[in-house]
């Protein structure tokens, strides 16, 4: 079977909103991750995915099934939403069970894999707590654990990060980059540190379309040479920001230190290029392909 | 393998989702007991506590069918498995029903007992009528993603019932009480219509 | 400032455009048709003019001796406590009431107890010729009696013991004896002064006013629970709880502003539609003039104290153990209202449902305006305490009460170990 998901000319309304617009994209095995803006149509992608929503248009084909076979589709997919939310009055172990029966799983493997899957998002002390009672890192490791419990090809895991602190989202990571050694993870975020660190491909969106599609390296290289430092007088900031994408500022007395995008050499006094870090190479892509940019305080 | 995994289905669903309904509905009956004389009744005094108060234990049991699942990001983990999520909706109907059609039937024999009128044609109008209620409950909860709104729609269609009587036809639901005796199968039919209708929009809402 | 946020959030949900659709379904179906042409004016020579009740020994002790000796014959006796109960009596009290029945009809308890052939009038199952289930309908058959003779005075007083034995609220009670048991046809006098009576210019608002209260009173005494409750948990549903806990403001300021808001927008729909109805009704008798006032202020004792009460407990009891439990009490207690109120005359104290289901009837509503005012005033009183103990519960949980299970039975805990120390000690 091949390991990949095969997306071609999809589209999909709400009403007379167009939420995907003709999106084509090619998932190998592997992590990929998916890069955009708050409503920029992820979500949407996403559940499309997971056979959780109908497209309009086009054809999807997941490790060769068309989606609209959801049941198969379902069997090999493991699904973790934006907010992940369980029934608050099961245990952590037995609403994993429960989730294991919709799977369709014999007791004797839901016990084995529990056991496993437990360990390895460090529940195993927490099993018999219920759900209401978890903390916001603990639901997402459930989360994640119940989307790996059937022992899914592929993985879709939507803004997975959000809401965690930095030590658990590390850790989150480094479990996603864990499993995607077997089997396609699909990421969506609007954190572009998560994808600089976690996946090799990527893909960014905005609003409902494919802006660009290639390697985290491709993109750095896009924004080679564009990324500048300067510190400049506070006086001096908002004809900046008219004229550059700022990327980062730090306030330092009567003078900032800024880092800012500039396509060719920046008319700005003292300005040193720098080399482009995910970040810039992320708001370059889109300020490249004409989409309104906001600067200064305000990060993408 | 298809029959272990509902009945293990069933037993989750009974263990966290039932309980507090069936309690409700055991109220209901109990009530229903203390309010309405349960001796010597005649066929029409019968069919009273069966349509007008029984009913709602219909309402107590399957309009929360959906509960579980109103939070959206739940619905979605519980559609993206490879269980059908409309099958586990049926296994939770199935067995409210069979619930309500117990306690109706308790409460038959109680009047049984009690030396009323009452016949099969009464115990099974008062099933019908019931499950006609709540899939009226069902179905605006389906729609609509919020029990209370299910609720809402039981206490509406009921009041419906008092106020408008005739101008229901075939969906008024004390017939029974107002001398037309025999089979509902209106309500029968517009219960099933309903309860699919309220499913599948509850399995299509993203 | 706060309030009309609260207020928009409100009136521009799902549930408010449904809560107005109700209000208004209501006053169209049932007033609809009251509306549409004005009363008529009793003429001379009519059939018919409808029941009066009135006071007449004649009608009354015969008719409220039929109605004891059916009841002793079925054995139990039905009485509106709250709601309708059937009494069964004790065996000194069955005595006690054969014996009443004995000084009013002449039949002795032996003669009583041997009448076998005593048949309620009832329905029973039968198959037509097809098969299918019908009622047939059999007579009542009662023992042959004379009606002996007692003073009026008197057959009140064994009248009041009955009822006594059964625990009161029986239909011989004092205050129900007369509107039960002594209905005489109205005249052409009688219909023509009440006709006059409902025509004055304080009286014709209040009139309509009245049934419209009847009405909407209906909805209003339940359908506020499902608005407050989906309204209230608006909070826990959008995750806002820890939010909105950790702002500056008072519990009892916000609980109230939000209570106030509620309360307001539901009654909207009624001011609108009440002010319709009241237009329609000076379109109808063009050449009387109609005074909005005392219309008004009835309209407003009258309905609400209903979205006032139900709210507050919907609020209450929201807060403290869920939206769900809170509707499925206020629908109890407001069917158990509803079965227990009569269609007109029957305004009690502490019936949450008050119902006068006639245009007109100035005089019995007048006898029973003192029930009414004391009615409204506990209704009022009910709704502020609810509200003060909502403020008070959401207080405590703001500060982490009723958390969550777990606390509670870590609180149940630490009582046993105090107790297993003092026990120790």
């Amino acid at each position: 079977m091949q390991e990949k998901i095969v997306i071609e000319n999809v589209s999909k309304f709400y009403g007379r909103k167009q939420a995907l617009k003709n999106v084509n994209l090619t998932i190998e095995k592997g992590m990929f991750g998916l890069l955009g803006r708050n409503g920029a149509g992820k979500t949407t992608l996403m559940k499309t995915l997971a056979a959780l929503h109908r497209k309009q248009s086009g054809s999807i084909q997941v490790c060769g099934i068309p989606i609209e076979h959801a049941k198969e589709i379902r069997a090999i997919t493991g699904y973790l939403p934006q907010d992940f939310s369980m029934y608050p009055s099961m245990r952590v172990e037995e609403a994993l069970d429960y989730l294991g029966v919709l799977s369709e799983m014999e007791r004797g493997d839901r016990r084995q894999k529990i056991e496993i899957l437990l360990e390895k998002v460090n529940l195993t002390e927490h099993r018999n707590k219920k759900v209401r009672g978890l903390s916001g890192g603990m639901k997402r490791r459930l989360g994640i654990a119940q989307a790996l419990l059937h022992d899914p090809k592929v993985l879709i895991v939507d803004e997975p990060t959000a809401g965690l602190d930095p030590e658990e989202r590390i850790r989150f990571r480094n479990l996603l980059c864990e499993v995607a050694e077997e089997r396609i993870v699909l990421l969506s975020t609007h954190i572009v540190g998560d994808i600089e660190a976690t996946c090799e491909d990527i893909a960014i969106m905005h609003e409902g379309e494919i802006l660009w599609q290639g390697t985290v390296e491709q993109l750095l290289g896009n924004a080679d040479g564009k990324v500048y430092t300067a510190t400049v007088e506070n006086q001096q900031l908002p004809e900046l920001k008219k004229s550059y994408m700022i990327t980062a500022m730090l306030k330092q007395g009567k003078t900032t230190h800024v880092r800012f995008i500039a396509d060719g050499l920046p008319d700005v006094a003292g300005a040193s290029p720098e080399k482009p870090g995910c970040e810039d190479a992320y708001v370059y892509c889109l300020y490249q392909k004409g989409c309104k940019v906001y600067g200064g305080e305000e990060t993408v | 393998m298809h029959i272990k995994i509902y009945l293990e289905i069933a037993k989750t669903n009974l263990r966290h989702n039932f309980l507090l309904p069936f309690a409700a509905a055991v109220g209901i009956v109990f009530l229903a007991g203390l309010l309405y004389g349960t001796t010597a009744l005649d066929a029409l005094e019968t069919a009273k506590p069966l349509e007008f108060f029984l009913c709602f234990t219909g309402a107590a049991l399957l309009t929360p069918l959906f509960l579980p699942e109103q939070e959206k990001d739940i619905r979605d983990v519980v559609l993206s498995k490879k269980v059908n999520y409309g099958i586990v909706c049926m296994i939770r109907l199935l067995y409210n029903i069979i619930a309500m059609g117990l306690l109706v039937a308790a409460f038959g024999l109680k009047l049984y007992l009690g030396e009323c009128a009452v016949s099969w044609t009464h115990i099974s109008g008062a099933v019908v009528t019931a499950l006609f209620l709540g899939a009226v409950g069902l179905f605006a909860a389906g729609i609509s993603g919020n029990v209370v709104i299910g609720f809402m729609a039981v206490i509406l269609f009921y009041l419906a019932n008092y106020g408008l009587k005739g101008k229901l036809g075939v969906f008024y639901l004390f017939s029974m009480s107002s001398g037309q005796l025999g089979p509902k199968w209106w309500l029968l039919f517009g219960a099933i219509l309903l309860i699919a209708a309220g499913t599948y929009r509850q399995m299509r809402a993203g | 400032m706060l309030l009309v946020k609260e207020w928009k959030k409100i009136v521009f949900s799902l549930m408010f455009v449904l809560y107005v659709a109700v209000v208004a379904a209501m006053y169209y179906t049932q007033l609809g048709g009251d509306l549409l042409t004005p009363e008529p004016k009793p003429t001379p020579g009519m059939d018919n003019y409808g029941t009066v009740v009135k006071e007449d020994a004649a009608i009354l002790m015969p008719a409220a001796t039929e109605e004891l000796l059916r009841e002793y014959l079925n054995g139990y006796y039905v009485t509106y406590p709250f709601f309708y109960k059937e009494v069964k009596p004790k065996e000194n009290e069955k005595a006690r009431i054969a014996e009443i029945l004995g000084e009013l009809t002449g039949l002795s308890r032996k003669e009583l107890d041997s009448f076998t052939d005593f048949q309620d009038s009832r329905y029973d199952i039968a198959n037509d010729e097809n098969g299918n289930p019908v009622y047939t309908y059999r007579e009542a058959v009662y023992p042959e009696y004379e009606m002996q003779p007692v003073t009026y005075e008197h057959f009140r007083e064994l009248m009041g013991e009955v009822d006594e034995i059964l625990g009161g609220n029986s239909s011989y009670a004092p205050k129900t004896l007369v509107n039960r048991f002594s209905r005489v046809p109205k005249t052409y006098e009688t219909a023509l002064a009440e006709y006059q009576t409902m025509m004055q210019p304080a009286n014709l608002g209040k009139a309509y006013t009245r049934l419209y209260c009847d009405y909407l009173g209906i909805v209003l005494a339940v359908i506020p629970v499902f608005a407050a409750a989906f309204l209230w948990m608006a909070d826990r549903r959008a995750h806002m709880q820890a939010l909105v806990y950790s702002r500056k403001i008072s519990s009892v300021k916000l609980v109230c502003i939000r209570y106030f808001a509620l309360v307001s927008a539901m009654m909207l729909p009624v001011v609108v539609t009440f002010v319709h109805m009241m237009i329609k009704v000076e379109g109808l008798y063009p050449e009387q003039s109609i005074s909005w006032l005392p219309a008004v202020g009835l309209g407003l004792f009258w309905l609400l104290p209903y979205v006032l009460s139900v709210t507050a407990v919907a609020v209450f009891l929201s807060e403290l153990i869920g939206p769900l439990f809170a509707i499925f009490v206020q629908c109890i207690w407001w069917f158990l209202s509803l079965e227990a109120s009569e269609l007109v005359g029957g305004i009690t104290r502490w019936t949450l449902l008050l119902r006068h289901n006639r245009l007109g009837g100035e005089d019995i509503f007048a006898a029973q305006f003192a029930n009414f005012l004391w009615n409204r005033a506990f209704y009022l009183l009910l709704s502020a305490a609810c509200l003060l103990l909502a403020a008070l519960v959401f207080d405590k949980k703001r500060g982490g009460a009723f958390g969550r299970r777990e606390r509670w039975s870590v609180a149940y805990k630490n009582i046993f170990r105090n107790r297993k120390n003092k026990s120790a000690a």
